[in-house]
């Protein structure tokens, strides 16, 4: 029998960073230094607080942002080196979604004319043929033909989210970052939406680079979950031991700060509560970037970066005093 | 109806069939119907629904702060007695920020950005305490160490754009609690704010009101919030009060078939990777409400007897009440007790 293999990842990070220039010569690290692999077919949680980088670490993964440092493989392809006609082509099979379908959408246009509009940009000119596909989209995603000429206004807030899905849809791509897709949703309709995410993944093999502030969200639909701290990745893990059996400091305040519908009588009395808030990028703390509000920082911390260790199986945590 | 033993204390608030409509070209569109509610002294109340529900209308109504020439309030709003709704404004100037004080969502939008944060919660106690005016700049240095800021002396003296988020909602606090109001009405205060900040801000509110005895109406959409803050919990829907139990009881047992959903919609409820449970369909808009039950067309449970006008009305003891007059019949799922 032949030796299982590893599939080719479809993202390979490796020491990835954006930074953005500031005034007088001082510099934002966004993104900085972060490695990972996401492989075909996953969904990858991506979780962290605001100022953590996750929004532009998922832009730079679907090429709307240059890495300034370290090198991204897009199917093993660095996008920097395709040419632009090569590049358009390239990019169709990385897509991305974001927060707030009002923003998403332009007012004046009618429906079906926004889910055609990548095709359009893809340099697809049958326009027949193009309304075909966007309706075809649209039902996918359980919008009626009777949505395709109304304009964004005459929709609900979790229909508006459809027919982004839908757009990203049109072009039949083999990744989506999806980013914050379902924070502006009510909790009542949240979950016929990540179902339908769930559905399109079995149905088209998709890959999803899930980010989120919600931890509830993220544990339950991801494979593997990446817990981010200004611009650094402290944890990446296997969903199920990622929640449950947390190595970082971070992730365990993280997951010890998340409010929880119970009644008193079974809910545990907070274990770790954080003082402070995250520092700014602009300014970070040497060390490990957590060190600032961790209980468990020492002068080491203070001293050198921690190693990006694999610490169980498939379970990789950046922490000077992390226990396996 | 009066089934309240004589012995218990008179509520603190007391909110009567508060109703608020709107005034638009096309006419009236009612936005709120029915709201009651009490809240006793000290008392931690949730005001929980989602988005268009009416939660956050019927807390800025309790406080007269809507548009007059728009919004059309009536019923009572009864603060120890008092029909808030009737005072003239000039009174219920004085009742603002002095007896009920409310804090938002967005700090930065409620701050003034050209004055000291300390200037700014000074000139709050100034207002409402003329003759003591000597006294605020101590009052606030005291606030300040109440809510947490750490170097209050320090801090007075800075800008709202100096503090991160986290410290601007505790400014909003102090600025709140410094004429020891006996109420604070809380809307989203923490939605704008990172988990691990929330958590500092949940834990202040509860110890706060613990301490002082400020009653609090907390206005949320989430359900985590209220468990972890709140004793009981009113649940709106559509512009109506459907449930309002003690928030342990509507946790377990809801009796009204929307709050069994949105507990069952959490997603930490669901088995990993599992189909999550969601309500079919979508909130009616104001001006489209359904005849009789507003929920019955998203709920399973319905049959003709919703078609009725459903009224809010005592179930199980005399501190549950639910708008469904299938309730007593219904055996709904709250939060999975096991495990």
């Amino acid at each position: 029998m032949a030796e299982p293999q590893t599939p080719q990842p479809l993202l390979q990070a490796r020491d990835l960073c954006v930074e953005f220039p500031l005034p007088r010569r001082r510099t934002l690290k966004a993104v900085n230094g972060v490695s990972f692999d996401v492989y075909p077919g996953e969904t990858f949680g991506v979780i962290g607080e605001s100022g953590s980088g996750k929004t532009t670490l998922g832009r730079a993964l679907v090429s709307l942002i240059r890495p300034t440092g370290g090198q991204l493989l897009q199917d093993g392809v660095d996008p920097g080196t395709l040419s632009r006609a090569a590049m358009r082509e390239h990019r169709r099979d990385f897509q991305i979604m974001f927060q707030d379908p009002n923003a998403a959408l332009n007012p004046r246009v009618r429906i079906v004319d926004s889910v055609m509009e990548p095709l359009e940009v893809a340099g697809h000119r049958d326009a027949r043929a193009n309304r075909e596909a966007a309706l075809q989209a649209m039902a996918r995603v359980g919008l009626p033909a009777a949505f395709a000429d109304r304009y964004p206004h005459q929709l609900s807030g979790g229909q508006k989210q459809r027919v982004i899905i839908a757009r990203a849809l049109t072009l039949k791509p083999r990744l989506i970052v999806c980013d914050e897709v379902v924070a502006a949703l009510d909790v009542s309709i949240r979950g016929e939406v990540l179902n339908l995410f769930a559905d399109l993944q079995r149905e088209f093999g998709l890959t999803y680079v899930f980010i989120t502030h919600d931890l509830s969200v993220v544990s339950h639909i991801s494979d593997r979950i990446a817990v981010m701290y200004l611009g650094c990745l402290m944890e990446l893990g296997p969903a199920e031991a990622l929640a449950d059996r947390p190595l970082h400091p971070y992730t365990q305040a993280l997951l010890s700060a998340e409010p929880v519908a119970l009644p008193r009588s079974m809910r545990h009395e907070r274990p770790i509560e954080l003082r402070g808030e995250i520092p700014s990028p602009v300014d970070p703390p040497s060390g490990c970037p957590f060190r600032t509000r961790c209980p468990q920082a020492t002068d080491t911390c203070a001293a050198g970066r921690p190693a990006w260790q694999e610490r169980r199986p498939g379970h990789w945590v950046a922490c000077h005093h992390a226990q396996a | 109806m009066n089934t309240l033993p004589l012995t218990s204390p008179a509520p603190l608030l007391d909110v009567r069939q508060l109703q608020v409509a709107f005034q638009t070209r096309q006419g009236l569109l009612p936005i709120t119907r029915d709201v009651s509610f009490t809240v006793m002294p000290g008392e931690r109340i949730a005001l929980v629904g989602e988005s268009g529900c009416g939660k956050t209308v019927t807390g800025l109504s309790l406080m007269r702060l809507l548009p007059a020439d728009v919004a059309r309030v009536s019923g009572q709003v009864l603060l120890q007695g008092t029909d808030l709704l009737q005072l003239p404004e000039r009174q219920m100037r004085a009742v603002r920020g002095r007896d009920v004080a409310m804090i938002f969502q967005e700090p930065m939008s409620a701050l003034d950005p050209v004055f000291t944060v300390g200037e700014q919660i000074a000139e709050a106690y100034r207002v409402h305490f003329p003759d003591r005016a000597q006294e605020a700049r101590d009052r606030t240095l005291q606030v300040l160490e109440q809510v947490g800021i750490p170097l209050p002396q320090q801090r007075y003296h800075e800008y709202p754009h100096q503090l991160s988020g986290g410290m601007r909602q505790r400014v909003m606090i102090a600025m709140a609690l410094i004429c020891e109001p006996k109420l604070l009405i809380a809307d989203e205060p923490t939605t704008a704010l990172d988990v691990t900040v929330q958590a500092q801000i949940l834990r202040l509110l509860r110890e706060l009101s613990e301490r002082t005895g400020t009653a609090l109406l907390f206005i949320t959409h989430d359900l985590g919030v209220v468990a972890e803050t709140c004793t009981r919990m009113v649940t709106m829907y559509a512009g109506e009060v459907v449930e309002d139990a003690p928030v342990d009881d509507a946790l377990i047992e809801p009796r009204h078939p929307y709050t069994s959903g949105l507990l069952r919609s959490l997603p930490r409820f669901s088995p990993r990777r599992a189909p999550l449970a969601f309500i079919p369909g979508r909130v009616p808009a104001p001006g489209t409400l359904p005849e009789g039950c507003r929920f019955q067309p998203r709920c399973a449970h319905a049959n003709e007897s919703c078609q009725a006008p459903q009224v809010l009305q005592a179930i199980d003891t005399q501190h549950r009440r639910v708008r469904c007059g299938r309730a007593p019949e219904l055996e709904l799922p709250g939060v999975p007790t096991h495990g």
